[in-house]
């Protein structure tokens, strides 16, 4: 019942956010074969680098691929757009019964805090695994219905993983200062800081050798866009480690919401 | 006073968190920026070589490239439109939207102000909050770019970027105190106010060089707002920037308007 719940007030939420999402992804696909047309041209160009200046700019062929450009053109924002979403939503879930004082109703109820928080934690994780599925399903389909140019799906769906990671993992930090905070402005807040740091400091860090240890404290580099596009590889034991990071984190939180009296 | 006093208090602990965020990320940013530039200046002659097609799908201009505002503007203002524009409709959600979710609007009606009263106080209190966040970013950006970067950059582009996003703030929490006002509900206020900003960000940037999207980038205020003519013409577009300010003030009459008319519904 509150696992239903949970679902059908959030509905209208998410459709809004997948919709901007799917409605941008299905712009680029076009554009995507479109830019492909003068690939060849850069192609010989970057061919014609020596092999030191391609080191220093940590240029590969591998960006002239369909998945290439869609890694630099959307997948840059849908990053950003799919942590926002994910913390929004699981404030949406855990802080607000407290904001709205609802959470006094729900223990009232005859289930124990542990069923609460994972029935509340199953919805939300239901609307991350179809975010991302829906995600992948969409661009695997317009690629196929728009690319006339080689691409390798393989990737695009590694994409949806990171998607999907970081949906976790900045989900689990929302749960976590949900139930420290009780809060919804301060635990939003937070969380999108650290969202917001990590960014920077995994951006900053790959464009400065000097700084690049501070990418070791970001998530972002272990499920790397340009690593991926230019290796050919999806990090998939990296992502797993995060999802299941964030799993811990979860389970950190659920302890805490079980012994945390309620501020009301 | 009090009730000002109160919405003031309420939002300290989040403007103080946004606060540090903001001058950690001016820090970061401001502190690399020596090396990012001289080692963009090789990367410069790769770039002129480029086939323009691929440097206007890609939204790169050569000549703001090896410029220290140029980085800044171009990879630091990306996320600031977007964070600016988030603290904007969470701060509107929170004063307006969350008095209708937790119920707390009928016993602020029964307070002995008028609902005009309690409207502006609200207003005042978010006006606050997003000057102090306008001025923080632009006293620690033209801080630190003074302390950490010796390249010559101008202090008119470092304001103008203040500026756009003091006005993405503005735009974003006025929107949000009307939405809230028809919505009432903080979760669907939230998600409705970042589907919007997130729609008019991607239509300005992610849009840009894919065909027939022209209408799109117009209906987005961003794209009156545009960082690279601003570091190319060294031109800050106070003009647009006044008409979308114009534009916010019209959300907050029609959402005055909405508040001292509307019957409460619990």
């Amino acid at each position: 019942m509150l696992f239903r719940k949970e679902l059908k007030h959030n509905i209208k939420s998410f459709l809004i956010w997948f919709a901007v999402l799917l409605f941008f992804s299905s712009m680029i696909a076009p554009f995507v074969d479109g830019i492909m047309q003068d690939a060849d041209s850069l192609k010989e160009f970057i061919n014609s680098l020596p092999k030191f200046m391609l080191k220093i700019f940590n240029i590969s062929e591998k960006f002239i691929t369909p998945e290439g450009f869609f890694s630099a053109k959307v997948m840059f924002a849908a990053e950003i757009f799919a942590g926002i979403f994910a913390v929004i939503l699981a404030s949406n879930i855990f802080v607000s019964e407290f904001e709205t004082k609802t959470i006094e109703y729900l223990l009232t109820k005859p289930l124990n805090r542990k069923k609460i928080f994972f029935k509340k934690f199953l919805a939300l994780f239901i609307y991350y695994t179809i975010f991302a599925a829906l995600f992948c399903l969409s661009v695997l389909y317009l690629f196929k219905i728009y690319v006339h140019y080689e691409y390798n799906p393989y990737i695009l769906a590694g994409f949806s993983l990171y998607l999907f990671v970081i949906e976790i993992f900045f989900g689990s930090l929302t749960i976590l200062f949900s139930v420290i905070f009780q809060k919804n402005f301060i635990t939003i807040s937070t969380t999108m800081g650290i969202f917001l740091l990590m960014f920077t400091a995994d951006m900053l860090g790959s464009a400065v050798s000097s700084i690049e240890w501070i990418r070791n404290l970001t998530i972002f580099k272990f499920i790397s866009l340009g690593d991926t596009v230019k290796y050919d590889k999806v990090y998939i034991l990296n992502s797993f480690i995060i999802i299941l990071l964030g799993l811990m984190i979860t389970f950190i939180s659920e302890k805490i919401f079980e012994k945390k009296d309620i501020m009301i | 006073m009090t009730l000002l006093k109160k919405e003031i208090k309420y939002t300290f602990k989040n403007l103080f968190i946004w606060v540090l965020v903001i001058i950690l990320f001016n820090l970061m940013f401001a502190s690399i920026t020596d090396f990012i530039t001289k080692q963009n200046s090789p990367f410069t002659t790769f770039l002129e070589k480029m086939p323009d097609t691929f440097l206007k799908a890609f939204n790169m201009d050569i000549s703001i490239m090896s410029r220290p505002e140029g980085l800044f503007g171009s990879e630091g203002m990306t996320f600031m439109y977007i964070f600016f524009g988030i603290f904007g409709s969470l701060l509107a959600s929170k004063l307006y939207a969350s008095e209708f979710d937790n119920k707390t609007i009928e016993y602020l009606l029964t307070k002995p102000f008028s609902r005009k009263r309690i409207f502006i106080h609200k207003l005042f209190a978010i006006v606050f909050d997003l000057l102090i966040l306008f001025g923080i970013f632009l006293f620690s950006e033209l801080l630190f770019f003074k302390l950490f970067v010796s390249g010559q950059y101008s202090n008119k582009i470092l304001f103008a970027f203040s500026l756009y996003l003091f006005v993405t703030e503005v735009f974003f929490a006025f929107l949000g105190i009307l939405i809230s006002l028809y919505i009432k509900s903080r979760k669907l206020t939230n998600s409705l106010l970042l589907g919007i900003l997130f729609f008019m960000y991607f239509a300005s940037t992610v849009t840009e060089g894919v065909k027939n999207t022209e209408f799109l980038r117009k209906i987005s205020i961003f794209h009156y707002m545009p960082i690279i003519e601003t570091i190319k013409n060294s031109k800050v577009y106070y003009i647009n920037s006044i008409v979308i300010l114009l534009i916010s003030l019209i959300f907050i009459v029609f959402s005055l308007y909405v508040f001292q008319k509307q019957d409460i519904k619990i």
